[in-house]
Formats: C-alpha cells, structure tokens, sequence
C-alpha cells in the first residue's frame, strides 16, 4: 500500500525446499534450494540430519525423510526472533531448531543495507518418545521457542515439544588450542623420550564452529499437551501451560516445578475448557495471562494466593446471539494471546478475528479486526476438513503500532492500529525476485470477481501461515508458510 | 393441543375427508398432495436437520480418528468436537436447528457464494408470490376459481401455527398470517418465530427424523399408516445404536438420563475414554442410519397420493420441487369447484 507512513513490504529471502509447498500427504522432494536476493544459489541433496557443525553462508535446512514418507518433518511450527533481532529461531514438525542469524552486511554502501539472515546452527532439540504407561507416543514437534536475555557470549533458548521443555545453549567457538608438548597435531600422546623441547600451547584461530548443547531438560511435569512457554521479565523463572495446568519453573531447578493454574475437574467429564496459551506480562514479573478454549482471556497475580485459580481479570466479549451456530465455541476459542511490548495491551486471536485488549478495560476489546470474515458461511466445511482447528498466531509490532496475523492460501495479514488500515499480502514463490515489492491481495467475497481479486472459493486451505514474527525494532517479519520460511522487509530500508 | 394438520383442512373445507364421495376421494389426495408440499416449502428447515445429523455423524468420526492420531489424544480438539456434537444433537431434539443453521448459511448477506440459501429461496418463493396474489385478489372480492383455489394452500402452510381459535371464517386474517410466516421462513434475516420452529420441526421430526414422538399430530389415519412403519424403522435404529452406547462409559450414560429422557441417550457419545469398536458401529450407524431414516421417511410421505408425485429424497432439488407445484396446481384446479363451493 502506497502512502505516506504505509510500509511496502518486499521480498528478503524464502528458506526452504524449492518444490511446491510440502503438505502432509505429499512425497518428499530431494533438493533444497534457497535463493537470496544477489541471486546466487545453492543446492543441496536430500542431507542427513545435521549436526553442530555449520558454515555462516550455507544455506543448509536439510531434513532427514524416510522414503515414501511425507516430509512432514519440514513444517515448521514456530518462529521466533530474539531480543534483539539478530537471531532467528524456528522449530519444526521434526524436533529440530534452525537458528538464523543476520550478517552485517559487508560494506555500508552494498546492499542490502540490512544484511540477510543465513543459518548459524542446526540442532535436534527433541526425539521422539514412548511413554510406556500409557502406550503414547510423545511427538518431537516443537510447539514453541523462546529467547532468554543474552547475558554472556553464548545464546540460550527454551523449545518445547508436547511434554519437556528443555534449555539451550549456543556458544561459538572460532579458535582451537595448539601446540601441546605432551601431544601432536593429531592428539596422540607423544612418546616422551621424543620430546626435546618445551613450548607454550596456544591459541589458533580456526574456521566458526556453531554448537548448541542442552544445559537443561524440564521433564515430567505435564500430563497433557504444553502449548505454551513464557519467560518471566525476572530473568529466572518461566512458565509451561499445558491443556489444564500451567507451572512455573525456575531455570535453575529441573527437577520440580510449582503449579500456579490448575483448571482440571474432579470429574472429566465436566471438562467445559481447556487452557490455549499463556504468557507472562512483559514488565510485571507478578502477572501473566491465561487464555481459553471459550474465548475467555484471564489475568492473574501471582501476589494473591500461590494456585491463581481465580483470576484478578477476565477478559470475554459478550457471544453476539445473531451469530450463534454449531461452531460458534469453536471459532470463539482464542488461539494466541501477545501482550504488547508497553505492557497495556494484549491481543488474542480467535479463528476469524484479532482482538486488542486494554488491561484496564475486560468488558470488550476495545478494537477488533476481521481476518477473513469471508470463512463466516463456510465454517461446515472448513469443520470437515479440519481447518476450523487451526491454530493462527498473532504477533506485534516494535512500536505496538501494527498487529500481524496469518490466513489461507499463504495469505497473511497486517492490521494498522493508528490509520486503521488493513493488508494482505502472500508469501509465495512467485514473489521471490529480490527486493520485489508485494502486490496487496484481496479476497473476493461475491458479486463479480475483480481483476486480480481471488474468490474464496479458490482458496487453498492447505496453504495456512499459522506462524510469523515481527523483528523487536526493525519492520522485518518472518513468516512461516509449510515448510517455508519467508523474510520480509519494508522496502526503504532495503 | 395442537390441530392435526388434516384436522385443519377438514374444518377449511367443511367436509370429511374420510366419507365414501368421489369429491371427498378427490380430497383425501388433496390433502396429501398438500402436506406433501408443506413438506417441500419447509425444506430449508429439513434440509437443516439433515445437515446437523451430518455434522453428528462427521464428529463421531473425528472423535474416533483421533485416538489413533500420533501424540495421543487432542484434548483441545476434542473437547470442541464433543461441543459441537452435542449442540447439533440438542438441536435436533429441541426443534432448535433452523436457529443454528441460519446463522450459519446466512452469515454474508449479499454473498453469492452462500449456495444454500438462494436456493432455498427460490424453492420457497415459488408458492409464495401465488399467495401474495391471493391477497390482493382477496380484498377486490374477485377471484377467479383457481386464484381463490391456490388461496387456500396458504391457510395449510398457516396450519403449523399453533391451533387457531376459530378453524372457520376468517381466512383474510390467516392468510395474512401465513403471509408473515412465510416470509418469515424465507427471511435472510432468519427471524423465524419460535412457535413456528417448534411446530415445523416438531411436526417435521416424526416423520422424517425419527425423533421422539411428543407434539406430533396423528389425528389421520394415514398419517399413522404413513407413521407406523417410520416408527419401526425408528425402533429398530435406537435399538441398535442404544446397544452400541450400552458398551460405552456407563457413567456418561446415568449422566445423561438425568438430563434428558431416555431416547436422547442413544445419540450421546462419549468424550473421552472409549474403545474403538463401539464407537466405530456408532460412526456407521450414525451414516446409514439418518439416511435410511429420512430416505424412508420421505418415500412413506410420498406415497400416498394416487396421482404421481415424483419421489425425492432428502435434497430435493429446484426442478423437483417446481415439477411437484405444477402438478399441484393442476390437479387442484380439477377440484377448483368443489372447493370453492364451500
């Protein structure tokens, strides 16, 4: 969208296989190709599961398919920048973490000016499991990341998959001790009587070596599915939430953890909700929020009493009784809820709307944007085909000017708060030229179908952005389409 | 206590549909031509509890997919599923679909793509603007035979209203009724009348859902000729899914008979533990089952009438539903005198 103050948006980079977007079902392609906007390309063979061991520059997202199985392993099932934007963190279907990091770019005057974001480590953060009690197998699916503050050289993470958190660290290493008396170049014990002379070992500069180690597992605190983590603004404890509970954990002490939600019934039966994220306020280490599978968002303190059954505030917009169908619990359960980066506001987001709350106002949101209102009549098939169930993110802006929410057909959208303007556009492979500017799309809801409208009828409901993420400071969003990862930037900057 | 629907077109026309006339005969298939068409012009409403029965069956079938997902059981998933399961199946049981799937298909108003309501309006529209002519004709005092004849289809629609005070005289004020009703049925806006909900659908359940019994006026004796295999099938069809349920949670079961009575808890499922087979026999069951019971329903309602109404099954199409109306309105106009002689 042209004008003053509105962002135009283009293409950075696409990480990922070239082929058509892998769907569950699909053959796995054998090539990975990843252009950049300079043009130069690469092209891998079907890897093996990477290790530690990774060159800045390479643009390795290898994956690890059996054959004849679906490269479901590809998906990528969350995305995270770190506090500062340099890193770029995504985890997919196959347990494994991707970090990417931001080049400087090589001289002021080359563009673009930014620098590009190109893989700095590759690790399997999660193995699949069994729990033999219960004859369950535990996916290595890695439903979220998030960055710990930097506070040395080396980075931290916590992923989780459905039952363990776990705490990571990356730590660099670009030099190697050398010149050993006691050993040769290859580290094989000398003979002493070879030995003739004395020198000092020392330090040898030696190609960047990436690697992630787990300084932490949290295990065995969760009898349903975790969906969420959040890391307190104290720097020392953080938060797991599960279907029906939520504990908090201090990053130091693994092997207990405290239980602060517990929504559980006596008797499952009268089981009304379940527990859909959580996420700890950004500045008030005594506050977090809780969201529902009814469309109810909770806040509570956790000065009041150590089990915050009860909430401090709830947050629920009456159900509008014209709107009332079969699914209207269903498109009302709130799939992500975001505080902003002031602390005033949250966002949640449902299946058809985004809604920003004031902490001080729970009655209503005091603004609500439509996503794709236009799903409002197909809601019976997408109930069929399971779409209904998807479970779309939403993520702010630095300035918590802007919200930024995914759709179909690898549509994702971007409300304005201040011009109350609203965009579309698509990440997809017909866009990939470098520094192309995306064209906003429109969905045609009925009557005659415009010139370059798409009707809804020609959605692919395959193609879902269920996760982005917006840079901490830059206008620079990731966003994840299947098995894709797409970077955007504002083109000024570019 | 509600009129039958026969009740009130006996009292209309002032003769017993039930005498050894030839005029009475040719009634009789009025009559049934007739209540074939209150069927066809409530269609919107059928073709509603059709869908709600789909939609029981399709989270049946999710609930059992989901056990042999990888990763265990979705509690999230399954939790909405359950919900939604038993919003359609109290639906069903209460008369409240027309409710729930309205404002489902009619949610973008100007939307072309909502397919179902635009035909449904159509399929509607073709006996309401008969009866808008009506009453303009009616107020003149003229009218030919025919327009005052196609009048008097009107008032059979009015029948599902609740029972009228005075089943004679008067026709102005319930045509004007109907009038409203019949709009009602065809509003977007999906402000249809409780009672009309509670009457179309109770009147609706027995004979094509196979639903309890309560509320249905069978004062006819070839409605109960039409009832009576319906209510075998019925029988047959609770006793099998009521077996299917009896391996499921007993607990869910002594739950549910608390709260309603014993012919809803043959629909009920569980939402958590539950072994396969007798969840799968209920997934089939559930599909062939509303099925079989509206495709016997409607086949039992059509057969009656001597002349040749063309059989339908549950979606009856546009053309179907025209073809039926034409030769209605023929046939009706052979009975033109004998009617408007009363």
């Amino acid at each position: 969208m042209a004008g003053g103050g509105d962002i135009q948006w283009c293409f950075s980079q696409v990480k990922g296989t070239v082929e058509e977007d892998v769907t569950e079902g699909e053959a796995p392609p054998h090539h990975y190709l990843s252009v950049d906007p300079d043009g130069d390309s690469w092209e891998y063979e079907n890897g093996t599961r990477e290790t530690e061991h990774m060159l800045p520059g390479s643009e390795d997202v290898g994956s690890d398919c059996e054959d004849g199985d679906i490269c479901n392993a590809d998906i990528i099932s969350t995305v995270e920048f770190n506090q500062d934007g340099e890193l770029l963190a995504t985890g997919d279907k196959g347990g494994r973490v991707v970090i990417f990091k931001r080049e400087p770019p090589e001289t002021k005057q080359s563009l673009p000016r930014r620098g590009e974001y190109n893989v700095y480590s590759t690790f399997q953060s999660h193995e699949p499991e069994f729990d033999y009690l219960k004859s369950l197998e535990i996916e290595e699916k890695i439903n979220k990341i998030r960055w710990l503050p930097r506070q040395n050289a080396a980075y931290s993470l916590l992923s989780t998959n459905d039952k363990t958190v776990k705490l990571w660290k990356i730590t660099e290493r670009d030099k190697r001790p050398d010149g050993f008396n006691l050993k040769d170049d290859e580290g094989r014990i000398k003979n002493p009587n070879d030995i003739t002379a004395l020198r000092v070992p020392f330090f040898k500069p030696t190609e960047l070596i990436v690697e992630a180690s787990p300084r932490r597992v949290y295990a065995n605190a969760h009898t349903y599915h975790i969906n969420s983590i959040s890391l307190n603004s104290d720097h020392e404890t953080f938060l797991s939430g599960d279907d029906l509970r939520i504990n908090l954990w201090h990053l130091e002490i693994t092997d207990r953890s405290f239980n602060i939600v517990d929504i559980k019934p006596a008797n499952m039966e009268e089981l009304t909700e379940v527990i859909t994220a959580a996420e700890f306020h950004p500045s008030m280490c005594n506050v977090f929020v809780y969201s529902s599978s009814k469309g109810t968002i909770r806040l509570c303190d956790m000065r009041q009493r150590a089990l915050c059954d009860q909430h401090s505030k709830m947050f629920e917009e009456p159900e509008d009784p014209s709107n009332r169908s079969f699914f209207s619990e269903i498109i009302s359960s709130i799939s992500d809820v975001k505080f902003s980066h002031s602390g005033r506001y949250l966002i949640s987001r449902d299946y058809l709307s985004v809604k920003v709350w004031d902490l001080q106002m729970d009655s209503r949101p005091i603004e609500t944007y439509q996503v794709h209102e236009y799903l409002r009549s197909k809601l019976c098939s997408l109930y069929e085909n399971d779409c209904i169930f998807d479970k779309f993110e939403c993520a702010w802006n630095g300035t918590d000017s802007q919200i930024m929410t995914g759709s179909y057909n690898n549509f994702f959208r971007m409300f304005d708060r201040n011009t109350k303007r609203d965009l579309t556009l698509e990440a997809s492979r017909e866009n990939t030229k470098p520094k192309c500017i995306l064209k906003p799309r429109r969905v045609c809801t009925g009557g005659k179908r415009k010139k370059d409208e798409i009707s809804v009828d020609s959605l692919d409901f395959n193609k879902k952005i269920l996760h982005t993420a917006w840079h901490p400071t830059e206008n620079i969003i990731a966003v994840a389409a299947t098995n894709n990862l797409y970077i955007f930037q504002d083109k000024d900057k570019v | 206590m509600q009129r039958s629907f026969v009740d009130h077109a006996t009292l209309l026309v002032g003769c017993d549909p039930h005498s050894s006339t030839a005029t009475s005969q040719k009634l009789g298939v009025l009559i049934h031509l007739l209540q074939f068409l209150f069927l066809k012009s409530i269609s919107k409403d059928k073709m509603a509890s059709v869908d709600a029965q789909r939609l029981i069956a399709l989270s049946i079938g999710k609930l059992q997919a989901s056990r042999s997902q990888r990763g265990g059981i979705d509690l999230h998933k399954n939790l909405l599923v359950s919900h939604v399961l038993y919003t359609a199946r109290t639906a069903l049981l209460t008369g409240m679909v027309p409710e729930y799937y309205h404002a489902e298909t009619t949610a973008v108003q100007t939307d072309d793509d909502t397919v179902d309501c635009p035909e449904r309006v159509e399929e509607v529209a073709v006996p309401v603007p008969e009866s808008r002519e009506c009453d303009s004709a009616l107020p003149s005092g003229e009218g030919e035979g025919e327009t005052k004849t196609l009048c008097t289809l009107t008032p059979v629609v009015d029948l599902a209203q609740p029972p009228l005070t005075s089943a004679s005289g008067n026709v102005d004020s319930r045509l004007q009724e109907t009038d409203v009703t019949l709009t009602e049925t065809m509003d977007k806006e999906n402000i249809s009348t409780e009672q009309q909900q509670n009457l179309t659908t109770t009147s609706l359940q027995p004979a094509v859902l196979g639903e309890r019994c309560a509320n249905v006026p069978t004062a006819s004796c070839d409605n109960k000729r039409s009832a009576a295999p319906c209510s075998c099938c019925r029988k047959r069809k609770q006793s099998e899914t009521e077996a299917a349920c009896d391996s499921i949670s007993p607990k869910k079961r002594r739950i549910e008979q608390q709260e309603t009575d014993s012919e809803s808890d043959s629909w009920e499922t569980t939402e958590d533990m539950c072994t396969e087979s007798p969840v799968s026999s209920l997934v089939s069951i559930f599909n062939s089952g509303f099925k079989g019971l509206v495709h016997s329903s409607i086949e039992l309602e059509s057969e009656p009438p001597q002349q040749a109404v063309p059989r339908s099954g549950p979606n009856s199409s546009k053309q179907g539903l025209q073809q039926c109306m034409q030769e209605v309105v023929t046939s009706i106009g052979t009975l033109a005198r004998p009617i408007v002689a009363f």
